[in-house]
């Protein structure tokens, strides 16, 4: 469509942007990461208004649109409702894959936790109980709990 | 209110790695084809909106240095770090504020200079989802099997709308993958993050879309058949995929029932005779069937068995190809409400649906699984 065309060598410049970031976590964030370093413990936050314990904690409940500021303590057992096992390299991935991510709706929580779950996805199902593994040195990050693995029955 | 239609639209090619010219070159050439295709010259167009993202063009406010090859040039521009179908909302209300009789919308996007999964990658928030390495393709894949799980869907259902899409795609010069599979073929396939498949997946594209509106009046002296927006409906759910409702989707429901209620449609199952959705993948078009009513909560996969949304069905959807077919990321959307301008006004070619058309929706989404919605209800009559 463009008049004139230029004729020329076709040139393409390669290069990366590494930006380092300090993301500062806020109240409801922060305190659930320092509690599972320092007290190995889940927290949850419940909304003044519906009741609604949200598990990682949320802020501003979205319905109620309350700040949200009473602490709860939640189990660090549950439900494994849903899982995938991601067979191809993915960004920021938690592992080398393949590996397995899922939805566990701890006991105590109404929301789900997105969270590694170790075991072989063959060995999965809908239901199953799951429990926290944690890691002995503990930084205040999500991955301080290093996966949910299945509870043994017996 | 004032009535406002799309009187002209162009695509670029859609390939996987557009190498020999430049975003720049590709927008300038997207924009002079929908004018040309128009009759109409850049100093007609009043006001510009662009949809492109940071992250994918590698720079900071990306609209900046597309000012000249858009033709923005000392116009009332502003961009939309969103899809072109929600770029369109903001055109949309610019027009109908009365201060504008044109507006053109811009979209584009290069993803093979970088990669589709840093794109998504960085859609998740640092604390929580990032870490579980939570992209587009994992996302989905958690929730396929959250919906499919629920409702007990076999992944058959999906296979065989990715063989719809991609069969489809086959008779659309704008799509480039293509190709006659079977269920077989994409079970087959190999598997990315179960149940998702290759085959289940949208190919890497680059490409740029644009759209021309009009107001009532001024449209009718630029085409003979303008399409006109019968109705639109957005809407956003909130953002930790855990503290959604992954089964009902809220906010595709309610973008769609905004939506009918500005066009009118009652029955959007009999009332709408063709559809473009932004399925990304192919288990979600099903998801699509349910939140935007043509089936029962839950009951997408009969759509698919049955026909209903083949191409000679009653409710054809993506007869594109959709995202399967190409999927410019950024631009998607507009190549969306492109096919369905040009299926309502029998401009299509050999892709052209054997029926009589009236209404057609259109469909985009951004975000995590259904995050935020736009739902477009077109008409090639006035109403």
């Amino acid at each position: 469509m463009s008049t004139d065309k230029i004729s020329f060598e076709p040139k393409v410049l390669e290069g990366e942007i590494n930006i380092p970031y300090k993301w500062t976590t806020g109240p409801a964030a922060g305190k659930f990461l320092t509690t599972l370093r320092d007290e190995r413990k889940i927290i949850g936050l419940k909304c003044s208004s519906c009741g609604r314990v949200s598990v990682p904690p949320e802020e501003i409940c979205g319905k109620c649109r309350k700040r949200n500021s009473e602490f709860v303590d939640i189990s660090d057992e549950g439900e494994l409702v849903s899982f995938t096992e991601v067979r191809v390299p993915v960004f920021w991935q938690p592992a080398e894959p393949p590996f397995v991510i899922g939805f566990i709706k701890l006991d105590g929580a109404d929301t789900l936790l997105i969270h590694r779950i170790l075991a072989s996805a063959s060995s999965l199902k809908k239901g199953l109980r799951v429990k926290a593994r944690w890691k002995e040195e503990r930084e205040g990050h999500i991955l301080d709990i290093e996966g949910f693995e299945i509870i043994q029955e017996g | 209110m004032k009535k406002i239609a799309i009187v002209g639209y162009a695509t670029s090619p859609f390939k996987p790695g557009i190498r020999d010219i430049h975003l720049g070159e590709l927008v300038f050439n997207t924009v002079q084809e929908a004018l040309k295709n128009t009759g109409m010259s850049i100093e007609d167009i009043e006001t510009v909106v662009d949809a492109s993202c940071d992250i994918i063009d590698g720079r900071s406010i990306s609209n900046t240095f597309m000012i000249e090859p858009m033709g923005a040039f000392l116009k009332e521009e502003a961009k939309v770090e969103e899809d072109g179908a929600y770029a369109t909302i903001y055109a949309y209300m610019r027009l109908l504020t009365g201060k504008f009789k044109t507006a053109m919308v811009v979209s584009h996007g290069k993803i093979s200079e970088s990669s589709p999964d840093t794109y998504s990658g960085t859609i998740a928030d640092p604390f929580f989802m990032r870490p579980m390495g939570i992209t587009a393709l994992t996302s989905t894949a958690l929730h396929v099997s959250t919906y499919y799980g629920h409702y007990g869907i076999d992944e058959k259902y999906a296979a065989m709308v990715a063989v719809k899409n991609l069969g489809n795609a086959k008779l659309n010069p704008r799509a480039h993958n293509k190709g006659d599979y079977t269920v077989e073929d994409v079970l087959n396939s190999e598997v990315l993050a179960t149940p998702i498949k290759k085959l289940d997946s949208p190919p890497v594209t680059d490409g740029a879309a644009v759209i021309i509106l009009a107001v009532e009046g001024e449209a009718e002296k630029i085409t003979d058949t303008p399409v006109w927006i019968r109705g639109v409906g957005f809407i956003n759910d909130g953002f930790y995929l855990g503290h959604r409702d992954l089964i009902e989707l809220p906010s595709l429901r309610e973008a769609a029932r905004r939506a009918y209620a500005a066009a009118g449609i009652k029955n959007p199952a009999e009332e709408i005779d063709i559809a473009e959705v932004y399925e990304s993948y192919s288990f979600n078009e099903l998801m699509l069937y349910d939140g935007l009513g043509f089936c029962e909560k839950g009951e997408g996969w009969k759509l698919i068995e049955e026909g209903t949304t083949c191409r000679d069905g009653k409710l054809p959807v993506n007869v594109s190809g959709g995202a399967l077919g190409a999927n410019p990321l950024m631009a998607r959307g507009l190549v969306n409400m492109i096919e369905v301008a040009t299926q309502l006004t029998g401009k299509a070619g050999e892709h052209q649906v054997k029926k009589d058309l009236k209404t057609g929706l259109v469909h985009s989404t951004s975000g995590f699984c259904f995050q935020s919605n736009v739902v477009w209800i077109l008409s090639n009559e006035k109403g």
